[in-house]
């Protein structure tokens, strides 16, 4: 029995700024109602590789596939594709001249018909849901970074996309919120089975939450497939990759919190 | 030395190009976005109410100093009679729009320039992007168009209180008769003055506002700089771009008008 | 008050200032030589209509009673035609007199009209047929440098009668 088509897959994609590929042909599927985790080290691409599958910057080679369909120019799929798909931008993104409420109806405004009633009350129960429903008065720098975050989750998921990407949800957050944050991607994935792609550094958690993990080295995916073949695998950038970081991880666990945020 | 020329103006035949795509697609994004009207009225209020008191002090001062000057230049020829016509008509053809759209530049325009180019580094700019909202009719479009009526009426306030100035230093303070002044403004002042005054505000309505705005969008684009400090280089630029473009349009207009 | 309330409230704080400045400057400015009430037209000929145009003021006794309406020239005899829009409740007499003044030394030109003694009064469409042309200040002061001018010759110098 073969497998459903991939939600989304990236074939040959590349992308250099200047002189500087960052990008060498990338191949990557993003298998449906799964989550999926993009490792690799800083600096190395991860967030334009995530940025070029949002549409969000141009790339120069190289093909999309949404939904089985090439993703080509036209702004009707482009359009179509921006309704499917939410983004989850590592700095949030917020709005912030509008309060919490005002930022997740926006999407719904401007991309919806629904009268204004029903997105209020859509927009409400997304913040209760991520438990913000007594702060949606509030102008986004009125809330801490673990609220912004969640804010910004409401935000996307107000809308109801099939497909979720994720630019390094728990940068600058300590262990505690940074659990509390994959877990309630974990929570929210499983009751709305949307599709998940997750840039990140934490390794330890990628591993635990992935359905499917990717490996990003020198512009190129050296590695995709499960988790456990991920912790197992013998193959040299793979091993490096795992080392360093895990010894990072085991030696530096309270330094690390303080550096993550210089570290990105 | 001729490359550089040569690379300079075709950087700038690309920009402007580049500018009249970006007020174009705002225009037509416009139709993409919803709710409108509230997004309509902040951008009134933004331009409009909030720069309505320098507006009125400015408009008084440049009154009562041409009322000052024009008088002792008058009196020279012994025709003081014409202090209102030289008010009302230096207000209304050149000094009107081209001092509020500068006022208006140096309030509304740079505090524009300056949220966009924020929202820009911020990534709020590419986060309406990626939820499919027309970022260009979102953020651009309100602003140009209620400028399209902000810059008239605000130039009616200016010239009303400009006029009221020069009454002020020229009859109250000089003693050239209320019923001379008032009546060398009436006689003075045509429609076709109205219409050239009008065109002038409208032009540099959307000069002003549409360089404020692409200057803030495109901050990221800016050479040599990067987060806040391209923030304050495109909210410079901003400014002084399209106090040039004011002052250069209102010569082109009033040649082709005259 | 609410954000939209607030908003709405500022909007509108802004358009009143606004359109009291505009109607105030529409009551105070433009009056130019704007008629007000019914008026009718009448024509003036004249051999040299130089520095009338169209919105001239029109004027009698000093107080200004309509405008010239249109200028031309009429191709028979080479003179030019003004047409006047004159207050409606102004007659005037047929052998009244329409001269081109200078208000000050550099100031407007404008029409003066000085009324005749007929009992008859010029209908609509009908001609003035007295006028008296602009002084021409460049050859005066020039005759006046070379000393040919003649104190009581310079106005009927410049004077003429162009009959219809």
């Amino acid at each position: 029995m073969s497998p459903p088509p991939p939600l989304l897959e990236a074939r040959d994609l590349c992308k250099a700024f200047g002189d500087h590929a960052v990008l060498q042909g990338v191949h990557l599927q993003v298998p449906r109602a799964q989550i999926t985790c993009l490792l690799g080290r800083s600096g190395g691409g991860k967030s334009v590789l995530l940025k070029c599958l949002a549409r969000l910057m141009p790339f120069d080679s190289g093909e999309l596939h949404f939904d089985g369909c090439h993703l080509g120019n036209r702004e009707s799929d482009l359009a179509a594709f921006r309704r499917r798909c939410g983004f989850l931008f590592q700095g949030n993104a917020l709005l912030d001249s509008l309060t919490a409420l005002e930022n997740v109806c926006l999407p719904l405004e401007q991309t919806t018909a629904l009268p204004a009633n029903e997105i209020r009350a859509r927009a409400q129960a997304a913040l209760e849901q991520l438990e913000l429903g007594a702060f949606w008065q509030r102008h986004p720098g009125e809330l801490s970074g673990g609220m912004q975050k969640r804010l910004a989750l409401a935000r996307a998921l107000v809308s109801e996309p099939e497909l979720l990407l994720f630019d390094e949800p728990t940068a600058g957050l300590d262990p505690l919120r940074r659990n509390a944050v994959f877990e309630m991607i974990v929570e929210q994935q499983q009751r709305r089975g949307f599709t998940a792609f997750i840039v990140t550094h934490d390794i330890q958690e990628a591993l635990t939450i992935a359905h499917q993990v990717a490996l990003l080295d020198g512009g190129r995916i050296v590695y995709a497939g499960g988790p456990d073949g991920f912790a197992q695998s013998q193959e040299p950038a793979l091993c490096a990759f795992r080392d360093s970081q895990q010894s990072l991880l085991a030696a530096t666990q309270q330094l690390r919190q303080n550096n993550r945020t210089t570290q990105s | 030395m001729i490359t550089s020329i040569g690379a300079v103006s075709i950087a700038a035949v690309r920009g402007l190009g580049a500018f009249l795509g970006f007020v174009l697609s705002s225009l037509r994004g416009f139709g993409r976005t919803r709710r409108v009207i509230p997004r309509l009225l902040r951008s009134t209020v933004e331009q409009g109410t909030r720069c309505l008191p320098v507006i009125v002090i400015v408009g008084g001062f440049t009154g009562l100093v041409l009322g000052l000057q024009g008088y002792h230049v008058l009196r020279r020829f012994g025709s003081e009679g014409l202090l209102g016509t030289l008010v009302s008509l230096s207000l209304v053809r050149e000094l009107g729009p081209v001092l509020t759209a500068l006022m208006l530049i140096g309030q509304a325009g740079s505090a524009i320039a300056a949220e966009i180019g924020i929202q820009r580094n911020s990534e709020q700019i590419a986060a309406l992007q990626s939820m499919g909202i027309d970022t260009h009719g979102y953020l651009v479009a309100p602003r140009l168009i209620s400028a399209l009526w902000v810059y008239p009426l605000q130039t009616a306030v200016f010239v009303a209180v400009g006029l009221g100035g020069g009454w002020l230093s020229g009859s109250v303070l000089l003693g050239v008769e209320d019923g001379v002044y008032w009546n060398s403004v009436a006689r003075a002042v045509q429609m076709a003055d109205w219409r050239e005054c009008g065109f002038k505000a409208l032009v540099f309505a959307v000069l002003s506002l549409g360089i404020c705005c692409f200057q803030g969008y495109h901050a990221h684009l800016i050479r040599g700089a990067s987060g806040s400090r391209a923030v304050s280089a495109a909210t410079t630029r901003a400014v002084v771009l399209s106090c040039v473009a004011v002052l250069a349009a209102d010569y082109v207009i009033t040649s082709l008008m005259l | 008050m609410s954000q939209p309330a607030r908003l709405e409230f500022l909007t509108g704080l802004f358009v009143l200032a606004g359109m009291i400045a505009v109607v105030w400057l529409s009551l105070n400015t433009g009056r130019g030589n704007a008629l007000s009430g019914p008026t009718y037209l009448i024509e003036a000929r004249f051999a040299n209509s130089g520095g009338i145009n169209t919105g001239s003021s029109v004027q009698l006794a000093g107080v200004p009673v309509g405008r010239v309406e249109s200028l031309r020239v009429d191709p028979k005899d080479y003179s030019s035609v003004a047409t006047l829009r004159i207050r409606a409740d102004l007659q005037l007499p047929t052998d009244s007199m329409a001269s081109v003044k200078t208000s000050g030394l550099i100031g407007d030109k404008y029409l003066l009209i000085s009324p005749g003694a007929e009992e008859q009064f010029l209908k609509p469409g009908e001609t003035i047929t007295m006028t008296e042309s602009s002084v021409d200040l460049e050859s005066l002061i020039g005759k006046m440098a070379f000393g040919s001018v003649q104190q009581d010759k310079a106005p009927s110098a410049n004077q003429s009668s162009t009959a219809p």
